[in-house]
């Protein structure tokens, strides 16, 4: 609850007689006041200051009451306006209510009005105060909810992985051979799903997260060497090669680097995974002015043209005979995708049957 | 060969881990918790720690750094290296990936749970030797 120990009212009005009791009054009754002669003075003191409650004259020279409620509005919605005025009439009085007024005293009120008034809006803000914390933590909660479940469910497995490891490296004898490939593919589909929830734990993050927010100038040297550094691992490992074609060292992109690296690495691991014995990957940049295109190509055997309208969809896996059956969770790419367009971006992909894949990332610079 | 001291909230987590130091020829204590484990720590005189980030609380393991590398009472103990070790990585919000805050924490190394047996040796005989 944001309210201060005392509630406080501030009264605009340019009427001294009906501020200064509308002062007394609300001291009495234990509000902190704060007392406006014009709109101006008012707003002014809505903003250096904000009280939970506005007591505001509608006819004013200046800025009218009106004028103050739509500022209010606009500020902060929270804050209650009850307007107050000489000469009430019914549309002057349906104006401020459908302008977001809570309530409406015409003058002359007695103390007993304007107190109902009053507590009235005091208890209509603790309330809007109330939900909107409520609305706020679940949220919060929904936010949560999948890094929490997907937490719950890695601890068990990495338990159960970890105990197979014993199994693996014999750490307590020799294992029964005819038991070996059991124990191994056992331990494949145990690694595959780890790497689905923890796939799913990266998405989650980039739904949960502001990668936009995070967004900060860094060099292209610094994302494109870290992310060669990672996928030469890779291409190393699977006796392929990779090049990285010359590009701008210097060049300044404002990016969030660390889950652009991991969707950039997602690709070049596609790349890899995908590419024919032996084959090359290239990580090609090309700057227009205000944009980065990054091309990641490979010289696998391609996407089947039907499937590339879905392969950044979440969970798409190939039918290809030839493509199914390499490990994969099916969220690299829809990961990657989330991540670019974060960044204001889009990603494409050019295909060949037989030549290979090329994906086009292009952002902009800043 | 080391005698190793295991601080870990998981059961099927020690017992994996014991089995693998054992097989490899080390000797092997453990602990449920932090406070278990400082006492440990005392009682066993390890030459290696292992020690797990998230048990009770999220960075519980990191007190168990702190009283060891920082209070009088563990001045002879406060050079022995520790392998922080954690199943999750990264936590939304935070500002530094555990591996980070590991590495704040003066842990000498870090590995990712569920970890091989090849690593985790292969850490083991790294912070040994040093």
């Amino acid at each position: 609850m944001v309210l201060r120990t005392k509630p406080r009212v501030l009264v605009i009005d340019d009427d001294e007689v009906a501020r200064e009791s509308a002062e007394v009054l609300l001291t009495r009754w234990g509000y902190e006041v704060t007392l406006a002669v014009s709109g101006e003075q008012g707003l002014e003191s809505i903003k250096a200051d904000p009280p939970d409650l506005v007591l505001v004259d509608l006819a004013m020279p200046g800025i009218s009451g009106q004028e103050v409620l739509a500022a209010v509005q606009e500020y902060d919605p929270a804050i209650i306006c009850i307007m107050v005025t000489g000469h009430a009439t019914l549309q002057a009085a349906i104006d401020a209510m459908k302008n977001g007024a809570y309530d409406f005293l015409p003058k002359p009120f007695s103390p007993d009005e304007l107190r109902r008034a009053v507590v009235r809006g005091f208890e209509h803000r603790f309330l809007e105060l109330e939900t909107k914390e409520l609305r706020e933590e679940k949220a919060r909660m929904e936010a949560n909810f999948v890094t929490m479940v997907t937490h719950q469910m890695r601890s068990p497995l990495s338990a159960v992985r970890q105990l197979m490891e014993v199994v693996i490296n014999q750490s307590l004898g020799p294992m029964e051979e005819a038991y070996r490939e059991i124990i191994e593919r056992a331990v494949v589909r145990l690694d595959d799903l780890l790497g689905t929830i923890n796939a799913w734990l990266a998405m989650s993050r980039i739904a949960e997260s502001g990668v936009a927010e995070r967004r900060e100038p860094v060099t292209l040297a610094s994302i494109i060497d870290t992310l060669a550094q990672r996928t030469k691992l890779d291409t190393d490992t699977a006796g392929q090669s990779l090049v990285v074609e010359d590009f701008d060292r210097d060049q300044l992109v404002k990016v969030d680097s660390e889950s652009l690296l991991e969707a950039l690495y997602n690709i070049t691991s596609n790349a890899v995974k995908y590419n024919r014995p032996g084959g090359e990957v290239r990580i090609t940049c090309r700057t227009s002015p205000g944009w980065l295109d990054l091309a990641i190509s490979d010289q696998g055997p391609g996407i089947p043209e039907a499937e590339q309208d879905y392969i950044f969809d979440d969970f798409f896996r190939s039918k290809s005979p030839e493509l199914k059956k390499k490990p994969g969770t099916g969220l690299g790419l829809s990961i990657a995708r989330r991540v670019v367009r974060a960044h204001g971006g889009e990603i494409q992909v050019k295909s060949q049957p037989a030549e290979g894949t090329t994906f086009v990332i292009s952002i902009p610079t800043s | 060969m080391a005698h190793i001291l295991i601080i870990d909230d998981d059961e099927d987590f020690i017992l994996a881990t014991e089995a693998i130091l054992k097989a490899a020829g080390h000797s092997v204590a453990s602990a449920n918790d932090s406070k278990e484990g400082l006492e440990k720590v005392k009682s066993e005189d390890p030459d290696l720690i292992i020690l797990d980030i998230m048990m009770d609380s999220i960075y519980e393991g990191f007190s168990v750094t702190t009283t060891l590398r920082g209070t009088p009472e563990y001045m002879d103990y406060r050079d022995i290296p520790v392998l922080m070790v954690s199943a999750v990585k990264k936590i939304t919000g935070e500002r530094f990936d555990i591996p980070e805050q590991a590495q704040i924490a003066a842990s000498d190394a870090f590995l990712d749970k569920p970890f091989s047996a090849e690593e985790l040796n292969s850490k083991v005989n790294q912070l040994l030797a040093s």
